[in-house]
């Protein structure tokens, strides 16, 4: 399998009044072609600013200190504004937000939106590019579409939204779909219903998914690989099974058994001492050693390097 | 002590709006015994949060009984309402918005203590104070800060020091983890049950999250278009739902085991909006098992067993 992104030793600061914040530090990311790859982790790890990157839609005061975004070997890191529009935005990589409300147009109807990301593509007759909607349209399993298409976005729900926006980024057929917590602003059965259009699309395309979430649970429905992300760097990779059942670095452990499942109760439930580190002078070494039991002297000196420790099972602490 | 002792009885909340009656909350009636904790689920949309809002009389119900300690709460007038509301508190789902920013944790704690006369001078609020503080596993230095001083977590936990700090008898908890991050999540819980069996209260919980239900409460319902159309002990519900909606609610959780497959989907479409809500049953449109009679007649709570209450028509 032939890696599609491959992400090395990112890092990434913001400027800010009160400081700099060090948002990446040292990431190290690899997603296969065609696999459902899982980046969790809590508010303000990092995870969306790494989606972010890879689409080229960082903020002004976004620093990149060092690092390749390497997408299908090319250094995205070196690609200007216009390339980024010509050669990858929509047409290699797409990129669907947690609220689907801001990421359509409240003044055109879903067939002009439609038809816009459909024409962008090639140009068609008007009539093969309505048929191309509505086949985009029933792909996503949205019902009725004929009086779908007249409607505006704040006549559709949160779920049939979000469906739209990956059928408008199914129209121009990318490798990669960036999704940023998609689910989060919907319901448990508005969600389910999304992820099985995801799955759907999983089993009938070659699409490479990178999932962004802070629901592990989520991605145990859909994800191959899981990477973890804690303050800025992404401290184990490895398959969705291994993640949950045999968890390497403490802070996935404590994550894991954090989740609330059906067996759950609140004895068996583990919690994580002490909050999220502030970016802003982040604890030297290891980022966790704060929060960790593990923790040695050494843990707050040393950056723990990546370390290989099974099959594709990849963790950066010093204790492994 | 009575056995009801905060019973709901049909209970409606409607809202006017252009389109016509909203009704948020659709007739709802339920038992909270002392020292219980009761769970809530359901969609957003449902009507849970206007329920509890007018339990807590936030909101004017439009009909229906709110008995509390032999009391019918529904009829109160202003100044007894104050009374009430040192025996019931409230806690919302983001302890962002909930604070005042320009307070520090000392003047919103202290606040309520004043008001409800529980601490007459400043020595004794200090001293209530920091043991609330305590109570929650936060420091007496934590006073004078202010919220953006707070992570989300301690946040939460002073929103909730603020509610206990009147002695409440029941808390009300509008999905009190989920502005926060898994890892104080957690936290957060034990707190809250610490505190309950502390201060010998009852909570009233309301998420949208099963599996948080699932673990903090011993009684549920299940709420859908604002009617329950479930309720009962919560191991028996959840071990084994009867509603259609329940077990379609419950199947679409996503299962953190990764050896599992996603299962069939159950619920299909979406919510109808509450304002022309269907007729007879409110399910009926998006029911695998409905027929000509769900359309027709709305189905009543009936008891299952000594466990559970079902409205629904296949089971009556």
């Amino acid at each position: 399998m032939a890696k599609i992104l491959e992400i090395r030793d990112l890092k990434l600061s913001f400027e800010t009044e009160e400081g700099t914040v060090e948002a990446l530090d040292g990431v190290y990311l690899d997603v296969e072609e065609g696999h459902f790859h899982g980046l969790i982790g809590e508010t303000g790890c990092g995870k969306s600013i790494t989606g972010l990157t890879v689409i080229g839609l960082l903020d002004n005061n976004a620093r990149i200190e060092r690092g390749e975004v390497l997408f299908r070997g090319k250094d995205l890191l070196k690609f200007t504004e216009r390339q980024f529009q010509r050669e990858i935005r929509g047409k290699e990589v797409a990129m669907v937000f947690q609220d689907p409300a801001s990421s359509l147009d409240p003044v055109f109807s879903i067939k002009d939106q439609m038809l816009e990301a459909v024409r962008l593509n090639k140009k068609e007759e008007k009539q093969s590019n309505e048929r191309i909607v509505k086949e985009l349209l029933n792909k996503v399993k949205l019902p009725d579409v004929e009086s779908l298409l007249e409607k505006y976005p704040h006549q559709l729900s949160g779920g049939m939204k979000q469906r739209v926006m990956i059928a408008m980024m199914l129209g121009r057929n990318p490798s990669m779909l960036i999704a940023d917590e998609p689910t989060t602003a919907l319901d448990v059965s508005i969600q389910a219903q999304f992820l099985r259009v995801l799955m759907d699309l999983k089993n009938t395309t070659n699409l490479t998914v990178l999932y962004i979430t802070h629901n592990l649970a989520v991605l145990t429905e859909i994800c191959d690989e899981v990477s973890v992300m804690y303050a800025g760097r992404i401290v184990e990779t490895a398959s969705i099974g291994d993640v949950f059942n045999n968890p390497s670095h403490p802070y996935t452990r404590k994550l894991v058994n954090s989740i609330l499942r059906a067996d759950s109760t609140l004895d068996s439930l583990e919690e994580i001492p002490g909050s999220v580190p502030r970016l802003i002078n982040p604890p030297p070494g290891c980022r966790f050693h704060p929060r960790c039991e593990e923790a040695v002297d050494e843990c707050s000196r040393v950056i723990p390097p990546v370390k290989e420790i099974g099959t594709n099972h990849l963790v950066a602490c010093l204790r492994r | 002590m009575s056995k009801e002792w905060l019973q709901v009885k049909d209970l409606r909340k409607h809202f006017e709006t252009p389109k016509g009656d909203l009704r948020a909350v659709a007739g709802v009636s339920l038992k909270v015994e002392k020292g219980d904790s009761f769970g809530l689920v359901g969609e957003s949309g449902c009507g849970k949060s206007t329920l509890i809002r007018t339990v807590l009389r936030l909101l004017e119900p439009t009909s229906g009984e709110i008995l509390f300690d032999g009391k019918d709460i529904a009829k109160l007038g202003k100044t007894h309402i104050r009374r009430l509301r040192k025996k019931m508190g409230l806690v919302f789902q983001s302890p962002h918005s909930s604070l005042n920013p320009r307070m520090t944790v000392y003047d919103t704690l202290a606040r309520p203590l004043l008001i409800h006369g529980i601490t007459k001078n400043k020595r004794d609020t200090t001293i209530e104070i920091v043991k609330l503080l305590k109570l929650m596993g936060l420091q007496a230095e934590h006073m004078i800060r202010y919220p953006h001083e707070l992570s989300g977590g301690q946040k939460q936990r002073i929103a909730i020091a603020r509610a206990l700090a009147v002695n409440p008898e029941i808390v009300f908890l509008d999905e009190p983890t989920s502005a926060l991050d898994v890892s104080v999540q957690t936290k957060i819980l034990k707190l809250l049950d610490f505190a309950k069996q502390e201060k010998q209260l009852t909570y009233f919980y309301i998420s949208h999250d099963i599996n948080l239900i699932r673990v903090v409460s011993n009684k549920m319902g299940v709420m859908y278009l604002g009617k329950i159309v479930e309720i009962g002990d919560t191991g028996t519900v959840m071990a084994n739902p009867l509603h259609p909606y329940s077990v379609g609610l419950f199947e679409a959780v996503p299962d953190p085991d990764p050896d599992k497959k996603l299962p069939e989907l159950i619920l299909k479409g979406e919510v109808p909006s509450p304002v022309n809500a269907p007729s007879g049953c409110v399910f009926h449109p998006r029911c695998p098992f409905a027929w000509e009679k769900c359309e027709r007649e709305e189905p009543k709570l009936l008891k299952q067993s000594d466990q559970r209450e079902v409205a629904c028509h296949k089971y009556s």
